[in-house]
């Protein structure tokens, strides 16, 4: 030892030269790692940027304690609760993948595998994101393409990103509620991805808002439109110009460029008055859904819905209206105001009175149920705890906004993340959120409503004017309930009423409270005034409440000595009383408002009309007949109609002149006295809709329609002659419907909840008698004779069809496709070309039923593996008679068969008895053959 | 024989240990944590109230950092003059201890208002307000509305301790029961 030291004490000069050389060595690599980042990072966002020594030091450290990290890092956990993706590129794909990231657009994608439990899948990855975290470092995001046809759990393109943000969990927070609160939303989660074995780390998984979306919420496929600005773009060229936005699922194929619905909806934002929209919103806008997502962002403090980018919204054709898609909700934000940023979509919406009251109602409940600090709370720690061994063992874990925000450059440099960090930021964070959680709260809960009694009063003796206005100043309206009015002690038996622009609004009292005579909604008004923070995404203005005056009249017989109104907080649902308005409250109602039949030009100063609820119009009921009645031209009866057709009126229908009911309609026909509706001069006339939801509880008894076509309305794609789209509780009784043509169907439903069909029957039908999409029915004694295609036609529907019958179907009788339930009891089939059909993940359940003379009897299969499971028919014991083939499956639906008994000859006596003669009306079955002739020869032996 | 050492070391033997030196001084510097990130992690456990004061260290980094980097102080006040740093809801203090910061810029604040609603049972107490080179003590014997005035900002970003002194306080807004605000001149 001493003689080493001695030796070391002489060191000679090269000799020490080669022993410092590795430290040396080490210094330097760490010094050029920290300075190379820090250059990367400078030229992807800003060149101007100096070298400091605190910016190095930075860099340094992040540098060796990211390397410390990896050589104390678990390993991934062995049984992970996240999604795993493991891709196989070759190294040529893999550069010419990486070279991607130099290109602002058209990144290339280049062919990979992906495995999957049943081997290697083909795939394509291209890389996604402009942004400099989504390709600085090692952790690229990703889009990845499958071939048509090919799914991986029911989506053909998703995409993997790199998400910086240091919360981790506060996107996926704010989607999952939104999702929870039904607002459409792709699926999203966490994964960890590898490419060629190498552990790249956990991602943000997100599927791509497509006709898979649609598909996977049992949604008919429809438009979406996805609306991102370039850098070099206007910002008005959004909302002017439909080239600038992208279509990412469509109807049909035929439909995949089109864009007039979007057209449509844009030039409406533009150029509609504010009445003319309010309807447009109330027929053609989901409101609910918008209002969700707009109470989501105000709730989260969201700013990235704005007039330039992440606008998706989807068009649903039977539906016939719009509503948004869950898209980046970047939240966790505070400013003392809802909503932090707007856009044109959002701003007409909020000038039609009456919304910012849905939408803080719904932005109550949220805050008091799903929004609520602890809920929230719980809702992240349960994603963070599922979450951390995964992210305690990703090599590449990190995020921006580490620094204070001194500048943009130190605010958006990526650095490590650990899990330290992550709890400190989410508790942060939720320290941002209770604050305004508690600021919105104590804006929403404040009473709104003032009263000012105006000075002045007309007429003496026997009758006293005194006119008054209601003044709401808050963030909802109100629901006035009554009135309390005092007089002084002389004035005994003082007789009172109130009046609104000259119509009494209650009966007339003597007691000191009167009660509305209907319902009357009062609200705020809403000015745009110019933002402090304009610029192109944010837009040059932001709206604020300001109080608006609702004029009332009480006509008494003495002189008030006080008044006050009670009512409902529109928000909150709690009553509320009047208080006298305030000097600073009367000093800023605006002098000047829009009327509403203006179309506002969105400049500062525009204030939005003050009017009663133009949302919800007063109930009205039209009574139609009895007798003829010419229809020429199409009739629409809005939704605040009530619709009563008398027994025995006659419809006669011009040349494609329809019947559009958007309220509830009852055809009141009987069997001496049906509805009949029919052309005029042998003309082909349009159909009947019954669209959306006010239409529930409509029902049609006893009525005759023949020879029509389709309606033509708005750009709802009706397939049917009769169509019931968008509602529930209908029913259907007694009713003759058929020999419609240029139509799919006679009858066509979606998204139909308690449909009931009785005694009905279809003759001669064009294509397919009845087909219900995304409906539960219940079917009985259903007559379908002589159909150009199915007699029945299912999909995604939950039906029961008992004592029916289908005979001559040119497709199949009864078709139960796409995730389908049906139960068949006590029903023949005959003579069409499949019985009974079961495709794409179906169940049917068969009893007591004969399928008869139909050229295959049975018959299951799988179309496309976006429905995942087998279809599956079972029955106990089977009548399958006269068909070529009995049993018709893929090589897929083995298995998919559960058939009791098959008999292949017709019932015995008092076997199927019900169906003989209760159903089909004959005395035994060598009756059939003759009965089905019949019925194939048009009602003729 | 043994051989002695020579009376001094060779060149080589000096730049080896200097050499190593500079090594394990440049390595324990870079693991060292660097000011901005100290700041930002103070800056999320005062708001989030997990820590309640700053020690001397961080005292010092805070101070130099914020003189160093103009937008620092307002970057952590929310583009505000003067507020709060540590865990407070609407201003009621949720800590016994409490960090303001306040700019050059804050002139026109001329106090500190404190309206105080604590348990009975806790009080009497004294607020100590220390600043740069100043110091204030306020004694509290009942609820009430107390001023204490503000000296003059200095021409640098200031932090200013609020500490409560004389009872158990527990670092929670319902124990504390005091509101903290600015007030203007008029």
């Amino acid at each position: 030892m001493g003689i080493a030291f001695n030796r070391f004490y002489r060191l000679r000069p090269l000799a020490s030269a080669l022993l410092c050389l590795p430290g040396i060595l080490f210094c330097f690599w760490y010094a050029w790692i920290s300075y190379s980042s820090f250059d990367r990072y400078r030229r992807m966002v800003d060149k101007d940027v100096e070298l400091t020594l605190e910016a190095f030091h930075i860099q340094l450290f992040d540098s060796l304690r990211r390397d410390l990290r990896w050589m104390s890092m678990p390993s991934p956990p062995s049984s992970s609760k996240i999604k795993s993706f493991s891709f196989h590129v070759s190294t040529e794909n893999l550069e010419k993948l990486y070279e991607g990231a130099e290109l602002e657009a058209a990144r290339p994608y280049v062919k990979a595998g992906l495995e999957t439990n049943g081997g290697i899948q083909e795939i394509e990855l291209r890389l996604r994101g402009q942004r400099h975290w989504h390709n600085i470092g090692r952790q690229k995001s990703l889009k990845a393409r499958l071939p048509k046809g090919e799914l991986v759990d029911g989506y053909r393109v998703f995409n993997l990103i790199n998400d910086p943000a240091p919360i981790v969990v506060g996107e996926q927070i704010i989607l999952d509620l939104a999702r929870k609160n039904g607002v459409l939303t792709p699926g999203s989660s966490f994964a960890r991805v590898l490419i060629n074995g190498a552990d790249l780390g956990v991602f943000r998984y997100e599927t791509q808002p497509d006709e898979s979306l649609l598909r996977s919420n049992r949604l008919v496929p429809g438009s979406i439109y996805s609306g991102n600005l370039p850098g070099s773009a206007k910002t008005s060229e959004l909302w002017k110009d439909v080239s600038r936005w992208k279509k990412s699922a469509w109807r049909i194929d035929e439909e995949k460029d089109e864009f007039d619905n979007l057209e449509k909806l844009l030039g409406n934002i533009r150029s509609m008055s504010t009445r003319q929209f309010a309807r447009f919103a109330r027929t053609e806008i989901d409101l609910e859904a918008f209002a969700t997502f707009d109470a989501l962002d105000v709730a989260f403090g969201g700013d990235q819905h704005d007039f330039r980018q992440n606008h998706k919204l989807h068009f649903d054709p039977y539906r016939g209206r719009w509503e948004p898609v869950a898209w980046n909700f970047r939240g966790f934000k505070h400013d003392p105001m809802f909503n932090l940023v707007e856009n044109p979509v959002l701003l007409r919406l909020k000038m039609i009175p009456g919304y910012l009251s849905l939408r803080n109602r719904i932005l109550y409940d949220l805050l008091v149920g799903d929004c609520s600090v602890p809920s929230v709370r719980a809702r992240g720690k349960k994603i963070l705890k599922k979450l951390a061994p995964e992210l305690a063992a990703d090599r590449f874990f990190d995020a921006y906004k580490l620094l204070p925000r001194i500048d943009r450059f130190h605010r958006q440099m990526v650095r490590p993340m650990d899990l330290h960090r992550t709890a400190l930021v989410f508790e942060s964070e939720m320290t941002t959120y209770r604050i305004r959680h508690a600021f919105l709260m104590r804006e929403i809960k404040k009473n709104p409503m003032w009263i000012r009694v105006n000075e002045g009063q007309i007429g003496q003796g026997e009758e006293v004017e005194t006119s008054f206005d209601l003044v709401v100043d808050g963030r909802t309206g109100v629901r006035l309930s009554g009135f309390r009015v005092s007089f002084a002690p002389e004035c005994q038996d003082t007789s009172w009423q109130v009046y609104r622009r000259g119509s009494p609004v209650t009966e007339p009292s003597t007691s000191d409270h009167a009660t509305l005579v209907r319902p009357m909604k009062i609200f705020n008004a809403v000015r745009l005034i110019e933002r402090d923070d304009a610029n192109s995404k944010r837009g040059e203005v932001r709206t604020v409440n300001v109080p608006a005056a609702h004029r009332f009249v009480l006509k008494s017989t003495c002189a008030p000595k006080n008044i006050e109104t009670d009512g409902v907080h529109l928000a909150m649902g709690s009553r509320i009383l009047s208080r006298p308005a305030r000097d600073e409250v009367l000093r800023r109602i605006p002098k000047k408002v829009l009327d509403v039949d203006d179309v506002p030009k969105f400049v500062v100063g525009e204030t939005s009309p003050v009017q009663e609820d133009l949302l919800s119009p007063a109930p009205e009921t039209v009574r139609l007949g009895p007798g003829t009645l010419e229809v020429p031209t199409t009739l629409v009866f809005e939704e605040h109609y009530t619709v009563e057709v008398a027994p025995g009126t006659r419809f006669k229908m011009g040349k494609d002149a329809s019947l559009i009911f958007l309220g509830r309609a009852i055809f009141k026909g009987s069997k001496t006295e049906p509805i009949v509706i029919g052309g005029t001069g042998g003309k082909p006339w349009g159909g009947i809709a019954l669209q959306g939801p006010d239409t529930e509880g409509s029902s049609l008894t006893h009525v005759i329609a023949r020879d029509g076509t389709a309606p033509r309305y708005r750009m709802i794609p009706y397939p049917g002659m009769i169509n019931i789209h968008d509602t529930r509780d209908i029913a259907i009784a007694h009713c003759r419907f058929g020999g419609n043509t240029l139509s799919d169907d006679v009858v066509h439903t979606a998204y139909v909840k308690k449909l009931r069909i009785d005694h009905t029957e279809i003759a001669d039908a064009s294509g397919d008698a009845f087909d219900l999409e995304f409906t539960s029915s219940s079917l009985t004694n259903l007559s379908v004779k002589r159909a150009g295609d199915d007699g029945l036609d299912l999909m995604g529907a939950k039906t029961l069809i008992s004592d029916s019958v289908f005979v001559d179907c040119s497709g199949n009788g009864i078709s139960a496709g796409e995730e389908s339930a049906v139960r068949i009891l006590d029903t023949l089939v005959a003579g069409s070309k499949v019985g009974v059909l079961a495709k794409n993940a179906s169940e049917v359940t068969l009893m007591a039923s004969l399928l008869y003379q139909n050229k295959t009897g049975i018959r299951v299969y799988s179309k496309t593996n976006r429905y995942t499971g087998n279809s599956r028919i079972a029955s106990d014991v089977i009548f399958i008679v006269g068909s070529k083939k009995e049993v018709k499956r893929d090589k897929a639906s083995k298995g998919a068969l559960a058939l009791g008994r098959v008999q292949r000859r017709l019932p015995a006596d008092g076997t199927l008895d019900h169906l003989a003669k209760n159903v089909l009306g004959l005395d035994g079955w060598e009756d059939l053959d003759r009965f089905i002739k019949i019925v194939m020869n048009g009602g003729r032996p | 024989m043994k051989a002695s050492l020579p009376k001094h070391p060779s060149v080589g033997f000096i730049a080896v240990c200097l050499t190593y030196c500079l090594v394990v001084s440049f390595f324990l510097w870079g693991l060292s944590t660097p000011d901005l990130d100290r700041i930002w992690t103070l800056h999320h456990l005062l708001r989030t109230g997990e820590l309640d004061r700053l020690s001397p260290e961080d005292k010092e980094i805070l101070s130099s950092a914020i003189v160093r980097h103009e937008s620092l102080a307002r970057v952590l006040l929310d583009g505000a003059e003067i507020g709060i740093e540590s865990a407070h809801l609407d201003g009621w203090i949720a800590t016994p201890c409490v960090t303001l910061l306040r700019t050059s810029q804050s002139g026109h604040f001329k106090s500190i208002s404190m309206d105080v609603q604590t348990p009975q049972d806790l009080i009497p107490f004294s607020i100590v307000v220390k600043g740069d080179g100043w110091k204030e003590k306020l004694e509290v014997k009942k609820h009430g509305r107390f001023e204490i005035e503000l000296p003059k900002p200095p021409d640098a970003p200031e932090i200013i301790e609020v500490i409560l002194k004389g009872s158990d306080f527990e670092a929670d807004p319902s124990v504390l029961g005091i509101k903290m605000t600015f007030e203007e001149k008029r």
